[in-house]
């Protein structure tokens, strides 16, 4: 690349910075074969071209200052395609991943955090040693984090959750009733036993190829207040120049869907006042050491409301019944640390260790 | 070099300490005159700030210029000007590359307005660009009445319009509409609320007309039951009205998902025999119904899953199943057992998203959105995107 364009970008990036950045990127990296075949160089050198662009968008997206890029690599459903393709692709993937753990200068200087997302069983052993380094190696990164996606369906990942929370309940790490106003399984416990649990949710979804479909890649994330792009070039031909105007789209957008990410929260507080206020107290009590645990578990206490409204009838006949003597802030603290110890044991992902980002 | 950035420091230490001092000595003075217990502390908070002081310490730097380390930190308290000075002072042959970054940064100071331009000038093309894109289309909808007419009434006409080269045609078609019916100081809109029950018998309408068996409509807020029930009488006139011309008008029937628990009890009767689940989705209080209207809220979206992750766990404690027992394509036909996957997915709101649409269905969906949705009406966007979706081509995975 020659050095006015990047300088024309690095301007360009400059002055988006004006306005709101996204946080979390999904990119479907469709269209490598056909590209391949489209400048006649073959399937095989398609999958290269698409990773060197994928190296670009990164580069630009850590320039920009996003925290999570996630990027669907390989599909359960790929195992399907002919075996020499799979192998590429599984060459193509140890090789990269490797590189990028690393003598990769991005990963260093943005201190990228490296997660493989997905059934990681399914892959030959040799692919999954160098994961398990790659993972192992950039752990400690919390600036931002690559999500890779292989193999990986979100189907899997949904039944992946289920079926560990319904294990954990199973063990009785977790209780499926409702105890006074506190309830176990609430849908932030659900979206945090999933492999992007660290992850902010994601702003933006970008599909090339010109295909409208999502294709089992982050059906969950990309349910609610992210903005969908579909882009009609196959992936190798994406730039930042393509990715410009949807970054403009989404500042224009950026306003709206804080506002309702903020309502959904708010929204379910102002219906319990008790509880907004006891958590007050509590992080008095507590004091700052405990802040984050308690943004956290005013989320809970968020989804419990939530509840409440759907299953009023419920609520009121067990808050009489059995725990009506507990405080339910204590409740709710209890129930916090049941979960996140279950987070960190049971339904821990090897993969995708918990991190902060910064 | 070295010599005048220690000379500077001296300076500018000289200068603001002795009139510190000055000024604490005054307030010493009258202090001791108001009380004699604070005078003890005023006196030794004196001593300690003279003694805190970098007036003092001016002469111990020069001498420790090879640890900068320890200057640095016993001159915490002065903050920032101590510590950039000493810096200058001890790095002095490294004062190349720390001085253009200072200069970086005057030079991004000095930039941001420009790169503010920039940015405002980049979303004025942009909006340039989408109200070209606007017009265009807008010519385009004015050149084509005859073909796309802007309200069709008949069955026979939507027929001839949607044509007979349709390769593939959806039987499940999703839609997700904007009007949520509530404004935003949360009563209840009256009009809106009588469109929206409007534009659903229109899609009603015309999705018999290509033949889908089921339309599920997606909205912002809960539907009332009393309000399902007026919907359900509205479809049925309108169906009446729109097949007037023919002998059988087809039954359609609104209803709104099931309570998850009655998803899982489904799952365990399949087990028992196969058929009956199919036959009680198609049966409805002993009469057969040509199309299933769903309509959802977001309710029905994440908390669902959560809901059954729920029931599915409570199920495990009473020993029905067991948590290896939950694969995908369990998940796949308890949860498809309400509401089956659309194949194509028209989203009538200005901006694409999904909306909490539940998420386990929309896996293999083609999602038709039309960036220019106020020009645009919804008949003609209803058949451009059967269009759309009978040219797509679905290689799953392959």
């Amino acid at each position: 690349m020659s050095t006015f364009s990047r300088t024309m970008r690095a301007v360009a990036i400059k002055a988006l910075q004006c306005g709101s950045i996204p946080q979390h990127i999904g990119l479907i990296m469709d269209g490598n074969r056909r590209y391949g075949r489209k400048v006649h160089v073959g399937n095989g050198k398609g999958y290269y071209l698409g990773y060197e662009t994928l190296e670009e968008i990164l580069a630009v997206c850590m320039e920009m200052g996003v925290k999570v890029v996630t990027v669907y690599a390989f599909s359960i459903e790929n195992f399907k395609r002919p075996a020499d393709q799979v192998d590429t692709l599984m060459e193509l993937a140890k090789t990269k991943l490797a590189e990028l753990c690393e003598h990769s200068e991005l990963v260093r200087q943005y201190g990228i955090g490296i997660r493989v997302l997905g059934d990681t069983s399914l892959l030959p052993e040799d692919v999954r040693n160098v994961i398990r380094k790659a993972v192992d190696l950039t752990k400690k990164n919390n600036r931002a984090i690559l999500n890779m996606c292989f193999p990986y369906t979100s189907r899997e990942e949904l039944t992946m959750a289920t079926r560990s929370l319904v294990s954990g309940i199973e063990a009785h790490d977790l209780n499926p009733r409702q105890v006074s106003l506190t309830v176990d399984i609430s849908t932030s416990v659900l979206e945090q036993s999933l492999y992007t649990r660290s992850c902010p949710p994601m702003d933006i979804l970008i599909r090339t190829s010109g295909e409208i479909r999502l294709s089992d890649f982050m059906l969950w994330q990309s349910s609610r207040e992210c903005h969908i792009e579909f882009v009609d070039c196959f992936w190798p031909e994406f730039t930042f120049w393509k990715l410009l105007p949807i970054l403009l789209r989404y500042q224009l957008r950026a306003i709206p869907i804080a506002q309702s990410r903020r309502e959904y929260g708010r929204g379910e507080v102002a219906e319990d006042d008790v509880e907004g206020d006891e958590n007050v107290l509590l992080s008095t009590n507590i004091g700052k050491a405990r802040q984050t645990s308690l943004e956290q578990e005013q989320d809970l206490v968020v989804m419990m409301s939530q509840r409440n409204s759907s299953e009023s009838t419920l609520v009121t006949s067990e808050a009489d019944g059995t725990a009506g003597k507990k405080s339910p802030c204590g409740l709710t603290l209890e129930k916090k640390q049941r979960v996140s110890s279950f987070l960190h044991h049971r339904g821990y992902l090897p993969n995708c260790p918990i991190v902060h980002l910064q | 070099m070295p010599s005048p950035s220690p000379a500077l420091t001296l300076r500018r230490r000289g200068g603001s300490p002795s009139r510190d001092t000055s000024s604490t000595d005054e307030l010493t003075l009258k202090q001791q005159q108001q009380q004699q217990k604070e005078q003890l502390k005023t006196s030794r908070t004196a001593a300690d700030l003279i003694a805190d002081h970098p007036a003092i310490k001016p002469v111990t730097i020069p001498a420790s210029q090879g640890t900068p380390s320890s200057s640095s930190s016993s001159s915490t308290q002065e903050g920032h000007p101590t510590g950039e000075s000493s810096r200058t002072t001890t790095r002095t042959p490294t004062a190349t590359t720390s001085s253009p970054s200072i200069a970086s940064r005057i030079i991004h100071i000095l930039l941001k307005p420009f790169y503010f331009l920039l940015f405002a000038l980049l979303h004025l093309g942009h909006e340039l660009v989408i109200s070209t894109r606007t017009m265009k289309t807008l010519v385009q909808v004015f050149f084509l009445p005859h073909l796309f007419p802007i309200a069709p009434e008949l069955v026979r006409i939507v027929r001839k319009d949607v044509g007979t080269d349709l390769v593939k045609k959806p039987t499940h078609l999703a839609v997700i509409t904007q009007k949520s019916g509530i404004t935003l100081t949360g009563e209840v809109d009256e009009t809106e609320e009588d469109e929206w029950h409007a534009r659903v018998a229109q899609l009603a309408q015309w999705s018999s007309a290509v033949g889908i068996k089921t339309l599920s409509i997606m909205r912002s807020t809960p539907l009332y039951p009393e309000d399902l029930e007026a919907l359900q009488d509205r479809v049925n006139h309108t169906m009446k009205d729109f097949y007037k011309e023919e002998k059988r008008v087809p039954i359609a029937l609104v209803r709104t998902l099931r309570p998850v628990e009655e998803s899982l009890s489904l799952v365990f009767q399949q087990n028992n025999s196969q058929a009956t689940i199919q036959r009680d989705l198609r049966l409805h209080g002993g009469r057969t119904f040509d199309l299933d209207i769903v309509i959802l809220s977001p309710e029905d979206g994440h908390d669902r899953l959560a809901g059954n992750v729920r029931h599915l766990g409570k199920a495990a404690l009473r020993q029905q199943i067991s948590s290896e027992q939950i694969t995908t394509s369990f998940l796949d036909t308890q949860l498809s057992a309400d509401l089956t996957e659309p194949e194509l997915l028209i989203i009538l709101k200005d901006d694409l998203d999904l909306s909490n649409y539940p998420p386990w269905h929309i896996r293999l969906t083609e999602i038709y959105h039309h960036p220019d949705q106020a020009v645009i009406p919804v008949y003609t966007m209803f058949l451009q995107a059967l269009h759309r979706y009978a040219k797509c081509e679905q290689r799953f995975g392959k």
